[in-house]
């Protein structure tokens, strides 16, 4: 011990004089750091209720609750998170996670009430004082748990597809198509979406997981052409996809064709559920699209005796004369057919109801009968001259393409219109070496083609000339007369006539326009065939749609004696797309197995 | 008063005293008493006013940590490491992400690597301000205490700005770290290591040559060497009796070997000894900190992509991370099975030694008024014994 | 034809109407299936509906029609109408008939407004001109929901 020892203790005094550290609360304010853990902030706009920061919290402090005002719409739960103060460990793993990134924290931690219960909220909904915060955690720039972009799917360059109808896109490979399931967070905002509601969670996390036999199983259980739609499906699930609110969609359509295209049709049988013993009871399928094949898939599998009725030589509708091979080859969508009819589904093909059998034929013969015959007739152009040779039908193009037989469109062809047709009809010209142009009479972000296939088509080299009205079609002069035509168009302008209505185009006084074509392909809409149904198959029709009730019924039959009618598919729904016809020929099928064995009728 | 006296050591064996002859007084320090660090307590047994035997009981503080990991996913524990140590969540978290990165074979930025460094090295500093406020509260010299978690507070002013936690930091996450450092961070840090500093200067000054603290802290707590490997001893109760044992230059781990420091070692590792150590090893840390802010990288990636954390797996194996805490070797012991969940996972916290069989053998002959001042000089930690 | 007073005018209205309906008859015979009938007889139906209405006016002497316009699509201008429907007519060729005959009464009501001297004729005219407006727009607006889809 030293005399240090007994005075530097004392040296605590010179403290005394000094500015103290502490803060004179609730004189001085002290904020939290801007990147405080505080509590919630949402953007309930911005979230769509997928749940997933409830998924990732370890604590359980969050619940997706329903919310006053808030309705579940396509690609939204209508649900909102709830936080429970009481559970919550302020890590922000939820922040961090969250597919839209509306959920955010703010840099508030004073709260202070006696009432235990409102210490659980639901932010954004709930108002609180720190709502809109400025400060607060938000994840790092650059730093997210969850992966915003799509594996990029391998596709022929564009200068390379025009030369052949190969197949666009390869498909993924097994190590893509694991990363690209590992993107999905199974918040199943897509099943709400898909028409059929199919198991999309389900099969993605088959995928992650390798077990395409489970994948292939779960696709099956509620559509049987997963080949077709696993290249061609509208996919409104992923317009309904979570991580599309923040990235690109997770690319559920390419997943679906990675399992189906992994399996050899050899080992579906092992993968996929037998059919039920025969019930003794026939069914006929009129139209061996997806719709009614669909329809023949599930009442096979429930032990009817199915009958499929197809007009044409081949079986798969619009997906075989539709659409090119292209988007869609055929040893795909053979291979989802052939499942169908190794199940014992027979394909009467080229038998035509209303020419060789009529409808009280079937409802003769079969207990029930489903009609599923689409949209086979080509809407005309209505404009004068349109009779001429050179006009032809997209419809009719594409099935001659599918044919093989020789198009003789020529070296430049014109398309009309701006649906998923005439996108297909302009591809399939510029394949045949073509220039093409494509008329449409609204803007680009109007037509009803898909968003990819208009970028696709432009990007091959076809020409869109928008707002153009049709306004006749000449026929070409001298020695080209009937071998070429003038199509002549006014531009037009759109006009907002209506307040709350699309607008609408309006020809602009004196713009005429014409331009010499070989072909003038026509694709402005199409309608049914019903001109085998007859007033004593007793099917309520209005504007050239049977009626059907919520099971796809339209007429119960047995009037005096015949099987009951159902309906569906394009020539039903408004959606007319595949997905929709499975969807109802799924419907169908279940319906017309409760109407025949009494269950529920 | 004879240091040379003092500076006895124990017996090994327990004494084992007739209760019922009326000499001796069963007595209970804690769970709740101040002189505990944390909740445990000592069941002690009395002759006047020395004690004859110690015996510890932990148990008030179990939360089960390591069977709760195994029912959540990976990335679901990374939020709940931290909580096993209290003062110190750093080293969980970084031992937890560095198991889960081996295990998956992860390597992370050069950047996270240093901010890991930094991260750890700050909270080192603020956990032996919080101690040394506690070691001089234990000798009655409550003045201290007042001073070192207020520095500690600074230190932990930075934690908020860098993490957005105080105390649960949640920094470190698997992959690397979860963002950059914001504007003028490096900045802070430097003005608040300035004033730390001059803190430091201040407590030594009133600390170290205080006459009361030396008379009851020297000789206090006497570990000999060669219990060092015999108890499995580590840290500064390791260092203080002259074993120079320092995960930080033993492994290498992290930025550490870019590093210039010194392991400091003690001579006789007493209660005061292992305080003037802890106090040069805060001014190592600020030394060390200063180096850190100095070297980091300022641009690049601090975080490596990792799976879906909803869905990650990690490969089977097993793997048993360590690193350099306040007190010793902390570790992570972690088993996978290929699951999206651990199989298993164990935390080795110094405390369990040193709380535990140190404690119980140091006691014995102890006077009854620096029963809390010996345990603070352990420097223990409760939660991180109950996993 | 020189319509002098509000009764004659309306007299004029309701041939229309019956003609009108007529046509849909005749189109009806014309037809060789049924969702062809059914849709005919609809249109038919609702312009049985125009003559009762137009004589239930006339019963009691005043006029009770919208003078506002209906917005006009510009359709009927653009559809050829060279052709009569035939016994295969589709939805479109029923429509593009309805369309156009909508459009010739319109016209014809303009031109008879003009044409009118008497004020309260010209004035049930040119009511008459916004409720044919309204019946073609009626008609257009299906052509769009179900012909024109894709253009």
């Amino acid at each position: 011990m030293d005399i240090k020892d007994f005075i530097a203790p004392f040296a605590v005094w010179k403290r005394a004089f000094e500015k103290p550290f502490t803060v004179k609360k609730p004189i001085d304010e002290r904020p939290g750091a801007p990147r405080y853990r505080g509590f919630h902030i949402n953007d309930a706009e911005r979230c769509v209720g997928c749940g997933t920061c409830e998924a990732i919290c370890m604590n359980k402090a969050i619940d997706l609750v329903p919310v006053e005002g808030r309705e579940a719409k396509e690609g939204d739960s209508g649900l909102r998170p709830r936080v429970d103060y009481g559970r919550c460990c302020w890590c922000a793993l939820c922040v961090d996670i969250c597919p839209s990134g509306s959920l955010n924290m703010s840099n508030e931690y004073l709260w202070i009430d006696s009432d235990p219960d409102v210490f659980r909220y639901t932010p954004g909904v709930d108002k609180k004082p720190w709502d809109g915060a400025e400060l607060g955690y938000r994840r790092a720039e650059g730093y997210r748990l969850l992966d915003e972009q799509r594996v990029p799917m391998a596709e022929l360059g564009h200068r390379e597809a025009v030369k052949s109808f190969l197949e666009l896109v390869q498909g993924y490979s097994r190590a893509q198509a694991e990363k690209e399931a590992d993107r999905c967070v199974s918040c199943g905002l897509c099943i709400a979406s898909c028409p059929a509601h199919m198991d999309i969670p389900g099969y993605i996390k088959a995928v992650r997981e390798g077990d395409l036999d489970t994948g292939l199983r779960l696709l099956y259980e509620t559509n049987p052409f997963p080949e077709a739609c696993g290249r061609i499906c509208t996919h409104l699930c992923e317009g309904a996809c979570s991580i599309g609110t923040g990235g690109d969609p997770v690319a559920i359509r390419w997943l679906k064709r990675y399992i189906a295209d992994q399996v050899e049709l050899s080992a579906y049988a092992k993968a996929l559920p037998r059919a039920e013993p025969s019930v003794g009871k026939k069914v006929a399928v009129v139209g061996a699209g997806p719709g009614g094949l669909s329809a023949a898939y599930y009442l096979a599998l429930l032990g009817y005796e199915v009958k499929v009725y197809e007009k044409d030589g081949e079986a798969g509708g619009m997906l075989r004369y539709g659409i090119p091979e292209y988007r869609l080859p055929y040893p795909a969508l053979d291979k989802d057919i052939g499942y169908i009819e190794s199940l014992g589904v027979t394909i009467k093909r080229g038998v035509a109801i209303g020419k060789d059998l009529s409808l009280s034929d079937l409802r003769r013969d079969y207990h029930a009968v489903y009609l599923s015959t689409g949209l086979p007739v080509a809407y005309g152009l209505e404009v004068p001259g349109d009779k001429h040779p050179r006009v032809l039908d997209g419809v009719a193009v594409l099935a001659a393409a599918t044919r093989g037989e020789e198009l003789g469109l020529g070296k430049r062809v014109a398309v009309i219109g701006g649906g998923n047709v005439a996108m297909d009809a302009a591809r399939t010209a510029l394949r045949h070496g073509a220039a093409v142009d494509i008329l449409y009479r609204r803007r680009e972000e109007d037509m009803p083609a898909d968003a990819d296939e208009i970028r696709e088509a432009k990007a091959e080299g076809a020409r869109l000339i928008e707002k153009s009205i049709p306004v006749e079609v000449k026929d070409a002069a001298g020695a080209l007369a009937g071998k070429a035509a003038l199509f002549v168009w006014n531009e037009a302008e759109m006009v907002q006539k209506e307040e709350g209505k699309r607008p609408v185009p309006e020809a602009i006084p004196g713009a005429l326009r014409e331009e010499l074509y070989d072909s003038i392909i026509a694709a402005i809409g199409q309608g049914p065939d019903l001109s085998y149904v007859t007033e004593e198959d007793g099917v309520p029709m209005k504007r050239f749609k049977p009626l059907v009730d919520a099971r796809g019924m339209a007429s119960p039959g047995a009037s005096p004696k015949g099987g009951a009618i159902f309906a569906g598919g394009d020539l039903v729904n408004d959606r007319k797309d595949a997905i929709s016809a499975i969807a109802d020929g799924h419907r169908a099928a279940l319906s017309i197995d409760r109407h025949l064995s009494g269950k529920g009728a | 008063m004879k240091k040379e006296k003092l500076r006895v050591i124990p017996p090994a064996e327990r004494a084992n005293p007739d209760l019922e002859s009326g000499k001796y007084l069963l007595m209970w320090q804690g769970p709740q008493h101040p002189g505990i660090t944390g909740n445990m307590s000592l069941k002690l047994i009395v002759e006047g006013d020395s004690v004859v035997d110690c015996e510890t009981h932990v148990g008030y503080l179990h939360r089960g940590f390591e069977k709760l990991m195994e029912r959540r996913l990976w990335m679901q524990n990374f939020p709940l490491v931290c909580r096993i140590a209290v003062p110190e969540p750093d080293f969980n978290e970084y031992c937890y992400a560095a198991a889960l990165e081996e295990l998956a074979g992860i390597q992370i930025p050069d950047k996270a690597v240093w901010l890991r460094t930094l991260s750890l090295e700050m909270i080192r500093l603020a956990s032996f301000l919080m101690w040394i406020g506690g070691q001089a509260g234990a000798f009655g010299h409550g003045t201290i205490i007042q001073w070192s978690v207020t520095m500690r507070d600074y230190v932990l002013d930075l934690f908020e700005e860098l993490s957005g936690g105080r105390i649960y930091h949640m920094y470190i996450i698997p992959g690397g770290v979860r963002g950059d450092v914001p504007a003028g961070f490096f900045k802070h840090v430097l003005e608040i290591m300035d004033t730390v500093q001059k803190n430091l200067d201040d407590i030594e000054l009133v600390m170290f040559h205080n006459v009361v603290f030396k008379m009851r802290a020297e000789g206090l707590g006497y570990i000999p060497a060669d219990w060092v490997d015999h108890y499995g001893i580590t840290g500064p109760n390791a260092r203080a009796a002259g074993v120079a044992r320092d995960l930080r230059k033993d492994l290498g781990y992290l930025a550490y070997p870019r590093l210039d420091f010194k392991t400091i070692v003690g001579q006789k590792s007493d209660a005061y000894e292992r305080a003037r150590l802890r106090l040069l090893e805060m001014y190592q840390c600020i030394d060390l900190i200063r180096q850190i802010v100095d070297q980091c990288p300022k641009d690049g990636p601090f975080r490596e992509k990792l799976p879906n954390p909803l869905y990650w797996k990690i490969p089977a194996g097993e793997t048993y991370v360590a690193a350099e805490c306040t007190r010793g070797e902390y570790g992570f012991y972690v088993a996978s099975d290929g699951s999206d969940k651990p199989r298993r996972v164990a935390v080795r916290g110094p405390s369990y030694t040193h709380a535990v069989a140190v404690m119980e053998r140091l006691a014995r002959g102890v006077n009854i008024a620096d029963v809390a001042g010996l345990m603070v000089s352990l420097h223990t930690y409760p939660p991180e014994i109950e996993r | 034809m020189d319509a002098t007073s509000f009764a004659e005018a309306l007299d004029f209205a309701i041939g229309r109407e019956k003609a009108a309906v007529d046509f849909y008859r005749e189109l009806a015979a014309l037809a060789s299936f049924a969702v062809q009938r059914s849709t005919l007889k609809e249109f038919m139906t609702m312009e049985e509906g125009h003559v009762a209405m137009l004589s239930a006016m006339k019963a009691r002497g005043g006029l009770e029609l919208s003078s506002a316009i209906a917005v006009d699509l510009g359709l009927a201008k653009a559809l050829a109408a060279d052709e009569k429907p035939a016994a295969g007519m589709s939805f479109q060729d029923i429509l593009v008939a309805a369309v156009k005959k909508e459009e010739r009464s319109g016209e014809l009501y303009v031109s008879l407004a003009a044409a009118s001297l008497n004020p309260e004729a010209k004035a049930v005219f040119e009511r008459l001109v916004a409720e044919e407006s309204r019946h073609k727009r009626y008609f257009e607006e299906l052509y769009e929901a179900h012909i024109a889809r894709d253009n």
